[in-house]
């Protein structure tokens, strides 16, 4: 089965692209010899690196989003679903989940 | 050997590597170690890539040829090869007072903290000329030449201290080194390029292949078609034997 991306994934792609094209342009910047080339390393380069490192800095800030926390909730819901000695279940954390929520199977 | 360069470009290759692994297997970031290299791909060593790089750049556009690649330069770059002692900068250059590959860079950063910044700033703007405004008919300087530019070098120097046109009247040293009396503008040194009178003067042409660059002679050829060649003076060293020194011309700095 194929995991979907969760929302850091998904930024860490992003950020990851633009470091790629950042570093294509300052690659060919740096392997052209004209004045343009300066400018373009500026505008290409520096600007969506830098732009890359704060939006995977943004990333790990927002973390993974719904889908984790969804993930998590479900993962916890299972371990406290689990039979006690008596036989008797007794669910000590219920996360409470708008239909929203809900992963689909 | 290995190049500043060459190391620049393994790093951006190794970087590009681990990105583009990134953006095709993003779940690898799911672990501890896929962690690690998103943070070294994505944060870490783009940083790095661009600090080296803006160095890589300052460094290349301080080159005397990255100053005349533009041809509006260009007379000003010939300028340097004027065989009239009464031309600083062609005295400089000539006689290796500045170093050849960095001619205009020498001479027109400041020389104070973030000044070579300053300059490429100003760099940036002559661009914009170039590429989107309109080029000036006579290039000028943006502010007055400060003696601080000539101090650097010459401050200390002992055939700067003892002429005696520089020490002639009680202070004048020290209004020298205060910028009071401008070294360019107070009649002394004051012929600069003055790029616009070229056909009028006789140029050096330098024995040595290694010291005629390929736009001095582009400059020669297209540029200035205007220049007689009976303007252009030979060093006496291509009559007589190849292993004489630029040096050795009639043109040497008095100063």
């Amino acid at each position: 089965m194929k995991r979907t991306l969760n929302k850091l994934e998904r930024r860490i792609r992003k950020a990851a692209a633009m470091i790629v094209i950042g570093l294509a342009g300052t690659l060919a910047s740096l392997l052209i010899f004209h004045p343009l080339s300066f400018i373009g390393f500026i505008i290409v380069g520096i600007a969506l690196m830098l732009f890359a490192n704060v939006y995977f800095l943004y990333a790990l800030i927002r973390g993974p989003g719904k889908e984790r926390a969804i993930e998590q909730a479900a993962t916890q819901e299972v371990i406290t679903m689990q039979p006690e000695e008596g036989g008797k279940t007794e669910p000590e954390i219920k996360p409470e989940l708008t239909p929203e929520y809900v992963l689909a199977p | 050997m290995i190049t500043p360069l060459d190391a620049l470009i393994a790093i951006i290759a190794i970087t590009l590597a681990i990105d583009l692994f990134l953006v095709f297997r993003p779940a690898a970031t799911h672990g501890s170690g896929g962690r690690l290299l998103a943070f070294l791909g994505i944060f870490l060593m783009p940083l790095l890539i661009t600090g080296m790089a803006f160095d890589t750049h300052m460094e290349t556009s301080k080159q005397t040829e990255y100053c005349l690649s533009c041809h509006t330069m260009l007379t000003h770059g010939l300028s340097l090869y004027v065989d009239d002692k009464e031309y600083i900068p062609a005295v400089h250059f000539q006689n290796h007072r500045v170093p050849k590959e960095k001619a205009c860079f020498t001479c027109h950063t400041q020389y104070t903290l973030y000044g070579d910044y300053a300059a490429k700033m100003r760099g940036l703007r002559h661009i914009y000329y170039q590429y989107i405004g309109t080029i000036p008919d006579t290039i000028k300087l943006h502010e007055p030449y400060n003696n601080r530019e000539c101090l650097h070098c010459h401050e200390g120097a002992r055939s700067f201290e003892e002429q005696s046109i520089h020490t002639g009247s009680p202070g004048q040293m020290d209004s020298i080194k205060r910028n009071e009396i401008s070294c360019l503008s107070s009649g002394c040194h004051d012929i600069a390029h003055d790029a616009m009178k070229l056909d009028r003067v006789q140029l050096w042409e330098p024995y040595d292949a290694r010291y005629r660059p390929a736009w001095f002679l582009d400059t020669l050829a297209r540029s200035l078609a205007h220049i007689q060649p009976s303007h252009i003076v030979r060093s006496p060293a291509e009559n007589s034997t190849p292993a004489a020194s630029p040096d050795a011309t009639s043109n040497t700095e008095s100063n």
